[in-house]
């Protein structure tokens, strides 16, 4: 038994877009039944880590480990049925020409299936829609009819549906209000807390990663350049002045960095 | 007059029926894999000449010729996908085209090569006695083209909107990063995809081979450029579109040819893909550019 293991852990990872290299020996490490932030500015390689730990693109070298278990040769679709490893991609995630309802089908067929691996979830559409009671209204309607918030509503709904372990959420409140970012996870922490998911969030938001966030790594330029539990981050100040207030972002925090 | 008018707009939906069976399957394979197969239209041919085989060298039984002819023009579709399509990076669009194309020249000159460049006879797979209806002519073969078009058209549509298979194939369709997101396995789609458009094609070719009797190796380098017509003007990935289009085309160039000039037949197509692509880039039935 690996009592130790983290629930997602990352060594040395690196991506590469053709001779640019947007992660750098990336090292984290998300514990169990936390939400742990990845936060930095625009570019800064957040989306792309994310999206090599879903094998979405590819990650050469570096290992992921899901619960102890090496997961990094593995495509997309098995590090979600074996391991729960879920991503909500950035931006507007669902099929707009399809039903709300259908959307979320195609969430549920993997919980069916995560299920028969013994992979079992709590979490219904019925309780989606408990949840969320605007998807049960508008459940008929093609999702591209809904708003922004809607959408990332359903996008959640139906990860929750997949049955995660380990659930990557690239930028929730991108074009959302704070106040709606704070209650759609104010809702979903106790689901997290039922199913024992562990989250890694990545947000450019800095203040709303961090207060949703037990844990946070700073990247930058594909480097990860601080690592510390959230308050202790939130009241960094190099941190704050680079991400949270004035300044400028890229000078600064590198001249304090070496200091 | 109105005779004449019926008999043209009938031999019209018949052309058209023809594109319609073709375009569908390209049509489809574009939506999943973002790829413009143009030998698609070659398992047309496959099915054609694979019906000549059992039934006129083998002397098989028709009904034989015809599941086999459909089963190889089924396998002859994934076999192009597995030894090209799925061999070639996504990212270079113009080298999976040509390849595509290279297929194409091969496996045609291959073929016509094996038969001396002749077109030979094929044996009818249906006919009956012509049905005279106020003076219109129904012959057999027709009327089992528009039938296997209904069928096979209506039925595709169906099973994409109401099958779970049909669901998914949608989603890779909409978004193939996404559906890789929700767990689907895009190979697997892929590959029924790609089986049930060569399928189609397949089907396509015994019926109007039914009609013209004969088999011509080449047959598919007219409807290659009429396959893409109607799958460019109906949006790329619609199949209900490329249905309406691919008749209405047939419809045209039938009346085109009755009042204009034959020779404007296989203009009236590209003019329409210039004019809609101009307009409406994403074509007429098009939802949404696609993503992945």
């Amino acid at each position: 038994m690996a009592y130790n293991s983290d629930a997602l852990n990352v060594s040395g990872l690196n991506v590469k877009y053709g001779v640019i290299q947007a992660v750098h020996g990336m090292d984290l490490a998300v514990k169990e039944g936390t939400i742990t932030a990845l936060v930095g500015s625009n570019g800064a390689g957040k989306s792309s880590a994310l999206r090599a730990m879903a094998g979405i693109i590819k990650s050469e070298p570096g290992t992921v480990t899901v619960h102890g278990e090496d997961i990094s040769s593995l495509s997309t679709r098995d590090r979600i049925i074996e391991h729960g490893v879920v991503l909500i991609p950035e931006g507007r995630s669902v099929f707009t020409t399809m039903s709300v309802a259908d959307n979320l089908h195609l969430g549920a067929r993997v919980g069916n299936e995560r299920s028969k691996h013994g992979h079992i979830s709590t979490f219904s559409t019925e309780e989606a829609y408990e949840l969320f009671p605007v998807l049960k209204d508008r459940q008929n309607s093609r999702a591209q009819t809904l708003s922004g918030g809607e959408q990332q509503m359903l996008a959640i709904a139906r990860s929750l549906l997949m049955s995660p372990k380990v659930l990557l959420i690239d930028e929730p409140s991108m074009g959302l209000a704070p106040l709606l970012v704070r209650k759609i996870f104010g809702v979903m922490k106790d689901v997290f807390a039922r199913n024992s998911v562990s989250v890694l969030l990545v947000e450019q938001d800095t203040s709303i990663a961090l207060e949703l966030a037990s844990d946070a790594y700073l990247l930058e330029h594909g480097n990860v350049i601080a690592h510390a539990p959230s308050a202790e981050m939130r009241n960094d100040a190099r941190l704050r002045e680079a991400y949270l207030g004035k300044g400028d972002a890229l000078g600064r925090s590198h001249e304090s960095g070496k200091a | 007059m109105v005779v004449e008018i019926l008999s043209y707009l009938l031999a019209g939906l018949s052309l058209g029926s023809t594109y319609v069976l073709i375009a569908l399957g390209f049509t489809l394979i574009f939506g999943v894999m973002g790829i413009m197969n143009v030998a698609h239209a070659d398992v047309f041919m496959i099915a054609i000449f694979t019906y000549l085989l059992v039934t006129s060298s083998l002397n098989a039984p028709i009904g034989v010729g015809v599941v086999v002819a459909i089963i190889s023009g089924a396998l002859a579709g994934l076999v192009v996908y597995w030894l090209v399509l799925k061999r070639i990076d996504k990212g270079h669009p113009v080298a999976l085209f040509v390849s595509t194309l290279g297929v194409s020249y091969v496996v045609e000159n291959f073929i016509a090569k094996r038969i001396n460049f002749g077109r030979p006879s094929l044996k009818p797979i249906f006919t009956s006695d012509p049905i005279i209806v106020g003076g219109i002519v129904f012959t057999g073969p027709r009327l089992l083209l528009f039938a296997v078009t209904a069928i096979l058209a209506g039925g595709l549509i169906l099973w994409l909107k109401k099958s779970e298979t049909g669901m998914l194939l949608r989603a890779v369709s909409e978004n193939a990063v996404m559906a890789r997101v929700v767990a689907i396995d895009t190979n697997r789609v892929t590959m029924i995809a790609i089986a049930v458009a060569s399928l189609v094609a397949a089907c396509g070719g015994l019926v109007v081979g039914n009609m013209t009797l004969t088999a011509d190796a080449f047959v598919a380098n007219s409807l290659s450029l009429k396959m893409f017509a109607v799958a460019v003007v109906a949006g790329v990935g619609s199949v209900g579109g490329a249905t309406i289009v691919g008749l209405t085309l047939g419809v045209i160039e039938a009346f085109t040819v009755a009042y204009v000039g034959s020779q404007w037949q296989n203009v009236i197509g590209l003019v329409a893909m210039t004019i809609v692509l101009l307009v409406r880039p994403q074509g007429l039935f098009g939802r949404v550019l696609r993503v992945g």
